[in-house]
């Protein structure tokens, strides 16, 4: 008893600095999702594989763009997607890796976008005729978005960031990159749980995509007249 | 509607209740306790992912507004751990942006001072004054005594008054 009239006395000594921390914290308010009216998609958990979704920018949030460019469209050229992505050959990514770095020292360009040198990207999805490559290194990353027509490869889009963290392994973000004509393509990314082999989800039409995956870090882009299924994520 | 379509349309009105009345303390808990806004953005955001995922188990928690904060601290250990593999690893350099939902009440200082104090000083403040948990529910959420909860929360108190007085700040 004496100890807890001991407690009570100390906390109304300090009654003063307890309302000025809750008035402080007051001001404080969760987040509300940009994208959504709803700032928490709920989901119902199906299986032990299936992922908890959260509709969010929580990638591209936590970066500060820089810059984005958007390049010259190949005139009358529809956008080819497919819902499994192709495997990029180390020699393939290198040549992604060379355009997009080109395409910042391009003379011709008049947007201000001072030239970078990329290293090897960290990942490329690469389906249909697009490719998204991923790039982070030391205080830059960068979204190269290329289009592949047989030999020819011709950059989209380059976004350059900076800074940013990672978002919890198992939490989907989906973004969007501009790229031509006022267009812009839709992506997931993020970081998949330990152990996984394969990262799946649906497009609300139906169709059950396959992300790019390696080193734990998944990617895929897909049309922007698509949306993701939130239920759908599965990481296995 | 059977019988466990029905249970699991109880259960998710029960949790969106929950998530509605509770988000902004359970966030206010979790921004005080990581001092960071966005880690406490993606931790609160990943703690009630899994709170929905075990909710029929979670309602008979002592407290689980205490479970869902007390999830979002560890997650953000665990994943400031990863962080730091990952930068070594893919070289990506953490900078947090500028808060965007704090308004004009938020004093930076004395958020800055409860920093600073030791974690589970800062835990049971938290818990007591922003969570606003009672001392039997503090204790029994971070497995401690009724009686540490006190003298936790009595030494967060004095400390920071001292280094809260110490930045120019009078309370009284």
């Amino acid at each position: 008893m004496t100890q807890h009239n001991n407690q009570n006395s100390n906390r109304e000594a300090h009654d003063d600095l307890i309302s000025a921390i809750q008035q402080s914290y007051s001001a404080v308010t969760y987040p509300q999702n940009p994208r959504s009216s709803k700032d928490f998609v709920v989901v119902k958990p199906i299986s032990k594989n299936r992922a908890g979704f959260r509709v969010s920018f929580a990638l591209a949030a936590s970066f500060v763009v820089i810059a984005t460019v958007v390049f010259s469209a190949l005139p009358g050229s529809e956008t080819a997607w497919a819902a499994t992505p192709k495997t990029v050959s180390s020699e393939e990514s290198e040549r992604f890796r060379e355009v997009c770095e080109a395409a910042t020292h391009s003379e011709n360009d008049e947007e201000a976008l001072a030239p970078i040198n990329l290293t090897p990207p960290t990942l490329v999805d690469y389906r249909g005729d697009m490719a998204l490559s991923i790039f982070t290194q030391e205080g830059q990353n960068a979204i190269c978005v290329t289009r592949v027509e047989g030999d020819k490869l011709s950059v989209e889009s380059l976004t350059v960031m900076s800074g940013g963290q990672e978002s919890m392994p198992g939490v989907v973000a989906e973004s969007s990159v501009e790229r031509v004509n006022g267009d812009s393509i839709s992506y997931v990314s993020g970081f998949a749980p330990k152990g996984t082999t394969r990262v799946t989800f649906s497009l609300t039409d139906g169709t059950e995509v396959t992300a790019s995956l390696k080193d734990g870090f998944y990617v895929a882009w897909y049309p922007s007249d698509k949306r993701i299924d939130p239920q759908s994520v599965s990481f296995q | 509607m059977d019988i466990n379509t029905q249970k699991l349309e109880e259960s998710k009105i029960l949790f969106e209740d929950f998530y509605r009345a509770q988000r902004d303390r359970i966030f206010r808990t979790v921004f005080a306790t990581v001092g960071n806004f966005h880690d406490a953005e993606d931790a609160t955001a990943e703690a009630f992912v899994r709170a929905h995922a075990q909710w029929d188990s979670l309602q008979t928690h002592p407290s689980p507004s205490g479970w869902v904060a007390i999830t979002a601290k560890n997650i953000f250990i665990d994943s400031h751990r990863k962080a730091r593999r990952f930068q070594k690893k893919m070289m990506v350099l953490i900078e947090p942006e500028a808060a965007t939902n704090i308004d004009e009440g938020f004093d930076e200082a004395l958020h800055a001072t409860i920093s600073q104090l030791p974690m589970r000083q800062r835990e049971v403040l938290v818990f007591r004054i922003i969570l606003e948990l009672n001392s039997q529910e503090t204790a029994d959420t971070l497995g401690i005594s009724v009686g540490a909860v006190g003298a936790h929360l009595n030494r967060a108190l004095t400390t920071l008054r001292k280094k809260y007085t110490v930045q120019g700040k009078d309370l009284s």
